[in-house]
């Protein structure tokens, strides 16, 4: 996480106080963005670092942002919570400009965080940290029955998949019938 | 996102690429945890690759084995679903007993059910399970063959499991077909392969039991001699012998017409007994090629005794030597490639390459 830098932000995002090292200073000024997530803390990532991303990539393409610009304007990610996005950039970073190796040893184990990193992953169309976060979802279900997948996974069974929709229909029956009843109660 | 994450929930891209790094065991136990996950894997989109089915048949039983090859930490792991049919000589019952994700009971008693009918049940409970994939090998093992009394019952019992494969996956998604099996005397081979039609083999694996070879220590010889009669191994591409060195069967090789075999270590003393085998035409293999990690023979060694080699330019490493044979207008072609292979071959005189002469085989004594 060195190389991120976090702050608190609301409308405005907060002012990122240092830019982060390279460890090989570039000869022509590199370019930075910013981006947020649920937590609205703002990371300053490098242009070089999201070119993993297929989808921040292609949206600095066509935003065309000057420096002062992508500072009052970080991408937000809403949908992606915040350390989930820090784990996110932590990858770009150390993977800036290298080849990705064909092993990824630092991924969470902790199948909640794996699970949200591989859907942020997706969003954000960074392929090969997917296909890591896919190894590691894969090594996880080796060896496993399907019982022990769906519990550890929390694949609901069939018949509790039935029961579960059987129930979301009768309320939304009910919630219907008791709009109904209401609408009519105002037209009285 | 979602508080309490599922695996069915995941988008269809990230599946599909989840399902590249599942060996078939959790593809299977996947499309078995709900409804979502077995349409998905059934859809008929993800053609995922099946390295092989193996069938085993033995007296008794019968085994399937599905095969595929998943990477993980940078090594090419084999992985296996396993399923057994035992027959019972006396009650003719079967036992069958599947691999842990397979199908539930594991083990079931099926009277009088013949073993072929459950393989075919089973295959198509395979192809459901596994979608709509691509099968690179199907394999029948007949594993030892020597007891095998009617060999022409044999020949019927590939084609009917061939068949049985074909009719359930398709014909165009079976890459290739495949038999293995193990021979003590050449003339099983033989007889089975005049049984079984030529050009159906594509490659043919021999153990090491079936093939001659130097004992580690005792140096015992191989043997390249005769059964040139085998005209219906000509058509295979490719022939395996895996862990050539480590079995000490001074058995005779049977004859091929390319025999490509990898070797642990190449030794000079090796390279003697090969020699004259070519060189007085014992063996009837035309090409012969040895490729190994560690070829103990150098250009320099073999330059002293017989000469500056023929050097190909369009192959720098590649050197050449010719030596005479017993038959007129015929020469042995040995070329060594180094660090990687030495081969043999017969060739016409009038094949070599220009200015190259013909050394005499003899003054190999001093390897």
């Amino acid at each position: 996480m060195s190389s991120t830098e976090q702050g608190t932000s609301s409308a405005a995002p907060a002012e990122p106080t240092t830019a982060p090292e390279s460890a090989a200073a570039p000869e022509v000024p590199e370019s930075f963005y910013y981006v947020h997530g649920k937590d609205k803390v703002v990371h300053k990532v490098s242009a070089g670092a999201l070119q993993h991303s297929a989808l921040i990539h292609g949206m600095i393409s066509n935003l065309g942002y000057t420096e002062e610009q992508a500072k009052a304007n970080p991408f937000p990610f809403e949908n992606i919570d915040g350390d989930i996005l820090q784990m996110v950039v932590d990858w770009c970073n150390q993977h800036k400009g290298k080849p990705t190796p064909p092993e990824d040893t630092n991924l969470p184990k902790q199948k909640e965080k794996l699970f949200d990193l591989v859907l942020a992953v997706n969003y954000l169309e960074i392929k090969e940290l997917l296909t890591y976060c896919c190894k590691q979802v894969a090594m996880m279900v080796k060896g496993k029955s399907p019982e022990e997948i769906r519990e550890i996974w929390m694949i609901p069974t069939d018949a509790e998949d039935e029961a579960a929709e059987k129930e979301a229909k009768k309320r939304a029956g009910k919630e219907a019938a008791g709009e109904t009843a209401a609408a009519a109660g105002d037209a009285k | 996102m979602d508080p309490s994450p599922g695996l069915v929930d995941l988008p269809k891209e990230v599946k599909e690429n989840l399902l590249r790094w599942c060996d078939y065991s959790s593809v299977i136990a996947l499309g078995k945890t709900c409804k979502t996950w077995h349409d998905f894997i059934s859809a008929p989109d993800h053609n995922l690759p099946i390295l092989a089915i193996t069938l085993k048949c033995r007296e008794n039983s019968h085994g399937m084995q599905v095969m595929s090859t998943v990477p993980f930490e940078g090594i090419m792991e084999l992985n296996y679903v396993t399923l057994e049919y035992k027959q019972d000589g006396e009650t003719s019952n079967v036992t069958r007993c599947p691999d842990a994700n397979w199908e539930s009971p594991r083990t079931t008693l099926v009277d009088n059910e013949d073993c072929r009918k459950l393989l075919k049940k089973d295959l198509e409970v395979l192809k459901q399970l596994l979608g709509n994939s691509r099968l690179m090998t199907f394999e029948v093992d007949f594993d030892d063959v020597s007891n095998v009394r009617c060999l022409r019952e044999l020949g019927e019992r590939y084609h009917e499991l061939c068949n049985i494969v074909s009719g359930v996956w398709g014909n165009q998604m079976i890459e290739a077909n495949c038999l293995k099996m193990k021979f003590h005397l050449e003339i099983y081979a033989d007889r089975i392969l005049r049984t079984f039609a030529p050009g159906i083999l594509r490659r043919i694996i021999l153990s090491p039991i079936e093939v001659g070879g130097f004992d580690f220590y005792a140096r015992k010889p191989l043997s390249l001699h005769e059964t040139s009669r085998m005209a219906q191994w000509i058509g295979a591409k490719e022939i395996l012998f895996p862990d050539f060195k480590t079995k000490p069967y001074p058995e005779k090789i049977i004859h091929l017409e390319w025999v490509y075999v990898s070797w642990l270590c190449f030794k000079p003393a090796h390279l003697v007994k090969l020699m004259e085998e070519f060189i007085l035409l014992k063996s009837t293999s035309k090409d012969f090629t040895i490729w190994s990690d560690h070829i103990e023979i150098s250009k320099y060694s073999f330059s002293i005794l017989y000469g500056e080699s023929v050097e190909l330019q369009c192959s720098p490493g590649t050197h050449i030597w010719y030596f005479d044979t017993p038959s007129p207008d015929f020469v042995v072609e040995f070329t060594l490639v180094e660090g990687s292979n030495v081969s043999f071959k017969i060739i016409m005189d009038v094949e070599m390459k220009e200015g190259a002469t013909i050394r005499d085989f003899n003054r190999l004594d001093w390897i």
